[in-house]
């Protein structure tokens, strides 16, 4: 874990996640600017339509990893699995908020709408919390050039 | 004749009642009288009781023989007290936890103490260890290994899953991981591409995607399979150090606990048993979070119980070798039993519910048991004599035991069994297991007779006096004047049936002791005098006599026909007696005998009707006998006679009605008159002698009361049987009246005495010329019966004649 930046004053934390994020990691790291103050507090679920993609060829296959059998990975079973990451992510992220008594507003966001992004950090005082994965993202190098502070988690 | 002529027949008062003087002593009340312990009289029975609780060999286990209420019990615990006293206590026992088979729990013996103490050890080992154990868990040192060994696995998984990520890389294939799984999707510039793009790529492109995919699944694949080896290697890894963990936590603690049982090498085997069993399942015992629904996980509080110690038998406060009387012996109280715990609707079990029974509790010493009651428990004197056989105890189920049930259960490791058994009980029970069990009499070799009565010696009369002094100290009862205690003894002499000897049956002297405390307290004195012994058997048998007054009303109204006065032929008052337990009664009843020429059978109607027992159609017989030894030596008996009970309703038994139902024939067939103010009791046998019989006073006092209730005039009196005179205790007020010449008590040896003070008449002995004298009674009947003879040979003269015609 790295710290880029870091300023006292904080009315916003953003919340980025993707499929593989490490939920509870990112979770321990935004509590810390949690406990200062009552700031607003935002997820935001990147979507990632490399499942579709993947899906979209036909000798696609999805193997267990209990037991090593493979199964055809259709178009559905991409719905599935997106729907399903989603759902255990923002879950995850609900109950660890419940627990800090802290509300939480959860968004999917597809990885193209830049602009919303945009807008949660423009206004006011935030930070981001995201995992190194997404640090790649064009929207994450342009807020990274708009002075935007960042703290990236490893997987 | 006149009754003055019968004088010699007749008994003076000292006969008909022998006086207990206790003057000599020199002592005033009982509180005078020195201790004396409840043995006197029981010297064969002591001896044998000791006997068998010293003799060290197998089946020489006790029976006391003995009515209720002879002190059986007490004598047999207070032997076996004084025996357990010069021995050495026993030593303890635990069951515990079998952790290579629970449902087997074994057993561990320790000296005397030690088992409680190992109870409290192991007791506090547990507390230690559940705190040592969850805080070596939580320990920085442990989260720091542990973590050191996850990383480990995760860098061992992460570089198995990397290389073949890496592979998967070159050949531009992205791993993609799904909630359950992997997909292998061709990718560009780092983003998976989809079928349009897939489709544009030139076709040995596409091709080479496709054979890349398929090498890359089967490698996916060994990936797969070596994820759970990698997983067992980490859970191996993080078990080992959990041992090592634990085995430093619990190490010091045992290793002192070893060290303390050193000499009992059972207990240390146990002792690494469990250590063994704690570093095996160290993960039981950390610390965890509570489970949503608690019957989910096993808790580690249960896990520590498993070490505990189920202490079955302790004798740590015992000096001396166990004495146990087990009042109520169910199979449980004597064997011992498994109890269960209800949880969620099921029933569960462990060593720690094994409950011991009383044949454990007395191991090493002595057993005590009613045997009435151990044969009225199901199961029990089975379960017993398994165990007394196989010197062990095996504490299961009667259900189990016996097959009946097949749910899985515990079964404890049997206990090694040395125990003396001492059963006491009435001697028919004694009797009947001897006949019919065959296995009793290996067991119980030894028997002990309680005697019923001691002899009325003055040496006897002086030490039991002294023993009703120690039982009136022992109750705490007021003391007992001098004549009360005389009274009590001669009451005890009564209760024997013999005035030469006295009752041992505590049980009745004590409830005789007792009452008559409480007359002596209703009247606010301080002392107990003889009027309140009077009393007390006088109100004891004035409770228990409804029957008695129902039956003397009912001759006073006719209603059951008894002459007192008069005489009748062919009928003669008989004495009966009526048992109902603690207490019995005489009253008269009317025999009656008709005769007639016959084939020389005399009829017991009794026995007709199946109204009368073997021992009565005895007697009976034995008069057809003595008829025919009498009178008829050289001629047929030529009689047919019939007695009867009159108005006798109920079962008839015992020979002591004989003597009169052989006057009553007599005095049909000589048609001689017998006096029915005098009642007559005695056995006879087939040569006219009168025999002893039973309950005489009783049967005398029976007829007394109902004569002094029509009034006495001097001519009543009872006949009795000579022999019997040494049983006589009768009532003061039955010694008073003869005294007063109000009523009679002969005593006779030969029907020939009685024949004349029933009839009046000289019953007559045979001359030289064998012929008896010609105004005899003996003479009417032998002249009565040669003409029965003649009429007989005339009848069956005549009847052959009428056949030829």
């Amino acid at each position: 874990m790295t710290k880029s930046e870091q300023e006292p004053r904080v009315d916003r934390v953003v919340i980025a996640l993707t499929e593989l994020a490490p939920v509870r990691q990112i979770w321990a790291e935004a509590l810390q600017f949690l406990e200062e103050t009552r700031v607003d507090l935002h997820a935001l679920f990147v979507e990632d339509e490399r499942w579709h993609r993947a899906a979209s060829l036909p000798f696609t296959r999805e193997f267990s990893r209990v037991s090593g059998v493979h199964a055809d990975f259709t178009l559905q079973r991409a719905i599935e699995v997106h729907k399903e990451v989603i759902n255990r992510a923002q879950q995850q992220l609900q109950q660890l908020a419940a627990e800090a008594e802290h509300e939480l507003a959860f968004e999917v966001l597809p990885e193209s709408d830049q602009e919303r992004i945009r807008d949660l950090v423009e206004d006011g005082q935030c930070i981001v919390i995201a995992p190194m994965v997404l640090a790649d993202q064009p929207i994450f190098k342009e807020l990274r050039e708009l002075g935007c502070r960042m703290v990236l988690i490893k997987e | 004749m006149n009754i003055s002529a019968f004088r010699e027949f007749e008994l003076s008062t000292n006969e008909l009642r022998k006086s207990c003087d206790l003057q000599a002593a020199g002592f005033e009340t009982s509180a005078d009288f020195p201790a004396e312990a409840q043995r006197l009289g029981q010297q064969r029975a002591i001896d044998a009781i000791r006997f068998g609780l010293q003799i060290h060999d197998d089946g020489h286990n006790v029976f006391v023989l003995g009515p209720t209420g002879s002190n059986r019990h007490g004598l047999a615990e207070e032997l076996a007290k004084e025996r357990a006293a010069s021995e050495s206590p026993p030593g303890d026992w635990c069951y515990v936890n079998n952790f290579t088979d629970p449902e087997r729990p074994q057993y561990l013996d320790f000296p005397p103490g030690r088992g409680r103490e190992f109870h409290k050890d192991m007791l506090d080992l547990i507390e230690d260890l559940r705190a040592a154990i969850p805080a070596a868990f939580e320990s920085d040192d442990y989260r720091a290994q542990l973590k050191a060994v996850e990383d480990k696995t995760q860098k061992e998984v992460e570089a198995h899953a990397q290389s073949l990520e890496d592979r998967a890389k070159i050949e531009n294939i992205a791993v993609l991981q799904t909630p359950t799984g992997y997909v292998l999707a061709p990718i560009r510039d780092g983003k998976v591409i989809d079928e349009k793009e897939f489709a544009k790529r030139p076709t040995e492109e596409r091709k080479a995607t496709q054979e890349a995919i398929e090498r890359l699944s089967e490698e996916l694949q060994t990936h797969i399979e070596q994820i759970p080896k990698l997983q067992k290697r980490h859970r191996e890894r993080v078990k080992a150090l959990n041992r090592e963990v634990t085995e430093h936590a619990v190490g010091v603690s045992l290793s002192d606990l070893m060290e303390k049982y050193l000499e009992l090498p059972a207990v240390v085997a146990y002792l690494e048993e469990v250590r063994s069993d704690i570093i095996e399942n160290a993960d039981e015992f950390q610390a965890q979070e509570k489970p949503t629904l608690p019957f989910l996980r096993r808790d580690a509080a249960a896990s520590f119980s498993q070490y505990e110690v189920n202490l079955v038998v302790s004798h740590d406060q015992d000096a001396a070798a166990p004495v146990i009387f087990e009042p109520n012996p169910h199979y449980s109280n004597i064997i011992g039993k498994i109890e269960h715990r209800a949880e969620m609707g099921a029933l569960f079990t462990d060593f720690r519910m094994i409950r011991p029974g009383a044949l454990l509790a007395a191991n090493g010493g002595y057993l005590i048991l009613d045997m009435h009651r151990v044969l009225t428990r199901p199961f029990v004197w089975e379960a017993m004599k398994q165990a007394l056989f196989a010197k062990q105890v095996r504490i299961e189920s009667p259900g189990e035991a016996y097959g009946f049930v097949s749910t899985s259960t515990l079964q404890p490791e049997p206990i090694p069994l040395d125990v003396k058994v001492i059963l006491v009980g009435e001697r028919w029970l004694y009797h009947l297991l001897a006949i019919y069990d065959s296995e009793f009499n290996d067991l119980f070799k030894v028997a002990a007779d309680l005697d019923d009565d001691l002899e009325r010696t003055g040496e006897n009369v002086q030490a039991y006096a002294s023993l009703i002094a120690s039982r009136i100290r022992d109750k705490e009862l007021l003391p007992f004047g001098l004549q009360a205690m005389q009274k009590i003894v001669e009451q005890r002499a009564r209760r024997a049936d013999d005035s030469e000897r006295l009752s041992m049956h505590m049980g009745s002297l004590e409830d005789l002791l007792t009452q008559s405390d409480f007359w002596a307290r209703q009247r606010d004195a301080d002392i107990v005098d003889v009027s309140d012994v009077a009393k007390a058997i006088k109100e004891m048998a004035r409770r228990l006599g409804r029957m008695r007054s129902r039956i003397i009303d009912a001759i006073q109204r006719d209603t059951l026909l008894i002459d007192t006065e008069g005489a009748r032929v062919g009928q003669v008052n008989g004495l009966s007696v009526t048992d109902l337990g603690e207490f019995r009664f005489g009253h008269p009843v009317r025999i009656t005998a008709t005769t007639r020429i016959g084939s020389g059978r005399v009829v017991d109607i009794e026995r007709e009707v199946e109204l009368g027992g073997p021992i009565h159609s005895k007697g009976v017989m034995i008069l057809a006998a003595a008829l025919s030894s009498r009178y008829a030596r050289e001629l047929p008996l030529s009689l047919h006679a019939n007695i009867v009970f009159e108005q006798s309703y109920g079962g008839v038994e015992g020979d002591s009605a004989s003597v009169a139902e052989l006057c009553a024939l007599l005095s049909s067939i000589a048609e001689v008159p017998i006096r029915q103010n005098v009642a007559i009791t005695g056995s006879t046998d087939q040569l006219g002698r009168i025999q002893v019989i039973g309950g005489i006073n009783e049967k005398i006092e029976g007829f007394f009361d109902l004569c002094k209730e029509r009034g006495l005039d001097g001519t009543h009196g009872v006949i009795m049987p000579r022999d019997n005179v040494k049983h006589l205790m009768l009532r003061e007020d039955v010694v008073e009246a003869v005294e007063q010449e109000q009523f009679n008590v002969f005593a006779v040896k030969s029907v020939d005495e009685a024949l004349t003070l029933l009839t009046g008449m000289e019953a007559g002995q045979r001359d030289d010329s064998g012929e008896f004298p010609g105004d005899s009674v003996n003479h009417r009947v032998e002249q009565q019966l040669i003409r029965y003879a003649g009429l007989r040979r005339t009848f069956a003269e005549g009847s052959k004649g009428d056949d030829k015609k």
